[in-house]
């Protein structure tokens, strides 16, 4: 009886001793975690990270920056190696904030970048309206110009044939005034002749003495 | 004996970890690339048009020298190589602005000349 309760309580404290260390290691292993957990990057690194990943994930960013971009990732890359080979949290924490600020570099680089497309663009679009005013003004000037020479020649023509109808009318007035001063000194000379040789003259001498 | 050497040993450690934790190599090279980018900004666009990021790298690099001053090596270390990228940020930022702005006027001017061209067709007609 004795030997096996004795064997018992052996067995229980065995058991009893087992359960303690158990517990022991496990209270000490998680006080070791606690004691690891306090080195949490700091929250800049996270910060950064989104940062680059949202800008990476802009086409505008990563098509017309990729350089910046570039340069931001090694930033940001550099300081989670330093987290993780230093563990030093004021200079993750330096590392972090310049590499959110590459972020936004990159993000500028790629404004700046746009607008320089828009401004080469909108150039390009500004000479051509400036042409097509010019052009534009160029044909109004030049319909202007062919208006005036039709309106010209429309009143030298009119000029012409008025004096053509003038010298025709001159020639024919020339004609009338011949024609006229002719038919005045046939008769005149007909006038004359009459007075010379009166009819009843012809046969006698008595028409002197009647003069 | 023994136990006088151990603490002059502790003595010589303890001041070399603090001459590690302030001296180091002085950052110089740092300090001036921060000093010519902040220089470099504030003769661009950059007070007008990104003045906060100007402001803040012009803050940094003065801390920055301070800390010089103090043999703070680490801390000026840190402190230039933000104001070198805040003020690369604030030149590009200015530059960007500027760009948009040339644009904004360019839009500007071929609305107005095709709004003239519209207007004299009108008038024609």
């Amino acid at each position: 009886m004795d030997s096996k309760g004795e064997k018992a309580m052996r067995r229980a404290s065995r058991e009893y001793m087992f359960l303690c260390l158990t517990i022991g290691t496990v209270v000490g292993m998680s006080l070791v975690g606690m004691g690891c957990s306090t080195h949490v990057p700091p929250v800049e690194l996270d910060q950064a990270r989104m940062a680059y990943a949202q800008a990476q994930a802009d086409p505008q960013v990563s098509t017309r920056a990729p350089v910046a971009l570039r340069e931001a990732e090694e930033s940001v890359r550099r300081a989670e190696q330093t987290w993780d080979k230093e563990k030093d949290v004021r200079e993750v924490q330096n590392l972090a904030a310049v590499a959110q600020q590459r972020v936004e570099l990159a993000r500028a680089a790629a404004v700046q970048k746009q607008a320089e497309v828009d401004v080469e663009q909108l150039g390009a679009e500004r000479e051509r309206v400036l042409l097509e005013a010019r052009t534009r003004e160029a044909q109004r000037a030049q319909e202007a110009a062919e208006r005036a020479q039709r309106e010209a020649d429309r009143a030298y023509q009119q000029a012409r044939s008025a004096t053509t109808r003038t010298s025709l009318l001159e020639q024919e007035l020339t004609t009338v005034r011949q024609e006229a001063a002719a038919q005045e000194q046939a008769a005149r000379e007909q006038a004359t002749k009459a007075q010379a040789k009166p009819s009843h003259c012809k046969r006698g001498t008595r028409c002197h003495s009647k003069k | 004996m023994a136990s006088k050497q151990a603490v002059i040993q502790l003595l010589l450690l303890c001041g070399a970890m603090g001459l590690s934790s302030c001296a180091g190599t002085p950052p110089t090279a740092t300090l001036s690339q921060a000093d010519l980018a902040v220089q470099q900004a504030s003769k661009s666009k950059a007070p007008e048009y990104a003045s906060l990021e100007l402001y803040m790298a012009r803050e940094q690099l003065t801390s920055a020298q301070e800390a010089m001053k103090h043999k703070e090596y680490t801390q000026a270390r840190r402190l230039a190589e933000r104001a070198l990228v805040n003020a690369q940020l604030a030149e590009t930022k200015a530059q960007a602005e500027q760009t948009r702005r040339t644009a904004e006027e360019l839009r500007q001017s071929i609305e107005t000349l095709r709004s003239e061209a519209a207007q004299q067709a009108s008038r024609r007609q």
